[in-house]
């Protein structure tokens, strides 16, 4: 365009400066040193193009600069001859100036002003549509930019989102609400809206879906103000669910075998109060009765054991001590209340030195035995044995007793599980003691498991790794 | 006296020798069951006149056992007492849903027990 308006003019150089934060800086030039060109940074009213832009009023100079205006404000190049400057406005806005001159001794005419004008009010046109062009492209980048971090945010949450309007049209989802719905509501996610309004509103609601248990949170979607619509919040709580169900479960369960010693003791005291019966009766309703109570007192202990073990809420107290030492301390007391039952140690017991906790070993080794008492007959043979190689350790006990059916034995360790109700309720047995096994062992790093065959008796087995010597305190 | 008999059903020993005792000498016959299936057997085969039945049992649980006399010849009949620990009202319903005439929970006294047997029975006492 310069050219242009350069060769109309008959001009010998000239420039467009724009005007950003109050400076002119030559946007294009022609004829110009280029020194002038880079260096030139006008501030807004210094300057023949500081003045013209700063008031906004067109000026046309020839020959030296003489006026009183500009007494301050010279030009560098004296050598100029007539020079033309207006503003560039859209609008009433100073976008710029047009500078341009003659060196020879032709002045400009008077009408060569307005004229320029009128060229720089089309350029102000052209300019300011290319400034709002490159503003509404740079407003549509960030739109852009602000859209993909939705987007990916969207996508990358664990919940699922679903945004319907005040009819129940889908306005936005994410992919994780369509995996979650889709296998009920298909495609159109906003039937979920639909189904569920009532609860909704009120705030919330629970779902199963294709298996999955999810909670439904929705909120008022506004816009601008006003209430368009409805975003709804999907989470799976499936897991959560199922851990509940199991507590729950698991309360029950204790709390019926909490129950029934009570039961027993209740009702025979009851009976004891209220009837006559000989003595030797009294005497072994008395003594179910004793027998009950430390069923009720073991069953409370092992329940907090298992407690303890199961949230991991204790403290390992490792020692260094040895399984086979260990073991044989447990055999006198067995010994003496089981006179049925023999107790053999099979030579060579292994006695290493492991890292242990004497207590919880102990009392693992404890159910283990009462275990085999309970399961073999009068008189029946309890063996036990310690093997080791250069990794792990294990320790074992063989009874001759029932066995155990093939189906059953994944089973035994559960808590509560009981083979045989009758003989271990005889017995005192709570179904606690496998499940505490296993979880000592586990706590130490290794496992327990069973071998057994209906008729042929059981080895179970607790097997402790070897470490090499790691003398930290483990908190389960 | 009465010459009724009542069938027993409970997975503990213990509990059982609280239900013969409380029963005993009252010229009631009395059998004894430890688990559902011989408990469901027995019913059918004896015919008692009335079943004491605790709900948690091993593999069949007191329920089932329940329905299943009520949709077999013979037993469907049979007045049933439910006993058991579990006291919510969703198991209160789900018991008599299953046919009891009576949902008793543990701890339970015997004098309350032999009292619901006699009027279930429809007999006098000496």
């Amino acid at each position: 365009m310069l050219d242009m308006v350069l060769e109309i003019f008959e001009a010998d150089a000239g420039s467009v400066m724009l005007l950003r934060e109050d400076v002119l800086t030559i946007e294009v030039c022609q004829g110009l040193a280029p020194e002038i060109v880079t260096s030139t940074r006008q501030p807004l009213g210094v300057g023949i193009a500081g003045w013209v832009a700063l008031k906004g009023v067109p000026l046309h100079l020839d020959g030296k600069v003489n006026d009183q205006r500009f007494s301050e404000l010279v030009e560098r190049d004296d050598e100029i001859f007539s020079s033309l400057c207006v503003p560039i406005r859209h609008r009433r806005k100073t976008l710029g100036v047009v500078m341009i001159r003659r060196e020879a001794p032709r002045p400009f005419k008077k009408n060569d002003l307005p004229f320029l004008e009128s060229v720089s009010d089309l350029a102000a046109v052209a300019l300011e549509n290319a400034r709002l062009f490159e503003s509404e492209h740079r407003q549509r980048e960030l739109a852009q930019l602000e859209h993909q971090k939705l987007r990916a945010t969207l996508a990358s949450m664990a919940d699922g989102v679903v945004v319907v309007d005040k009819q129940g049209q889908v306005l936005m989802e994410n992919s994780v609400a369509q995996g979650f719905l889709a296998p009920q509501f298909g495609q159109d996610l906003g039937q979920v809206w639909k189904q569920c309004r009532a609860e909704l509103k009120a705030g919330q609601t629970r779902l199963e879906v294709d298996g999955r248990q999810l909670e439904v949170v929705a909120t008022p979607l506004f816009v601008e103000g006003s209430e368009a619509g409805s975003v709804m919040v999907l989470r799976d709580e499936t897991a959560r669910h199922e851990l509940e169900k199991m507590k729950s479960e698991f309360l029950s369960m204790v709390s019926h075998e909490l129950k029934t010693p009570i039961t027993t003791m209740g009702a025979f005291l009851e009976l004891l109060r209220t009837r006559e019966f000989p003595p030797s009766r009294q005497q072994r309703f008395l003594e179910i009765c004793s027998q009950e109570c430390e069923r009720l007192h073991t069953l409370i202990d092992q329940l907090l054991q298992l407690s303890r073990l199961e949230t991991g809420r204790f403290e390992l107290k490792l020692e260094q001590c040895r399984l086979g030492d260990l073991l044989r301390d447990c055999l006198p007391a067995f010994r003496e209340s089981n006179f049925g039952h023999r107790f053999e140690l099979v030579e060579p017991l292994s006695n290493p030195e492991l890292q242990l906790d004497p207590v919880l070993v102990t009392q693992a080794i404890t159910n283990l035995l009462s275990n085999a008492v309970k399961y073999s007959p009068e008189g029946g043979l309890v063996q036990l044995g310690i093997e080791s190689n250069a990794t792990t350790s294990r320790l074992w006990v063989k009874d001759q007793g029932v066995g155990i059916e093939a189906e059953k034995i994944p089973l035994v360790f559960e808590k509560f599980f009981r083979v045989d109700n009758s003989l271990t309720r005889e017995t005192g047995g709570t179904g606690l003691g496998l499940a505490n096994v296993k979880h000592i062992a586990e706590a130490h790093g290794g496992h327990a498991w069973v071998e057994s065959q209906v008729g042929q008796g059981s080895i179970f087995t607790m097997e402790f790794p070897i470490k090499s010597g790691d003398d930290n305190h483990v908190t389960g | 006296m009465s010459g009724k008999s009542i069938l027993l059903v409970d997975d503990e020993p213990h509990v059982l020798e609280v239900l013969r005792v409380t029963l005993e000498d009252l010229g009631f016959s009395l059998l004894e069951a430890g688990d559902g299936p011989k408990a469901l057997s027995l019913a059918k085969s004896e015919k008692p006149d009335l079943v004491i039945l605790d709900v948690m049992l091993p593999s069949m649980s007191g329920l089932e056992v329940c329905k299943s006399m009520r949709q077999a010849d013979g037993a469907e009949k049979i007045p049933v007492i439910l006993l058991t620990a579990r006291s919510g009202e969703d198991d209160e319903r789900a018991g008599y849903e299953a046919g009891a005439d009576r949902y008793l929970t543990k701890p339970f006294s015997p004098l309350t027990l032999l009292t619901e047997v006699v009027k279930l029975l429809n007999i006098d006492l000496p």
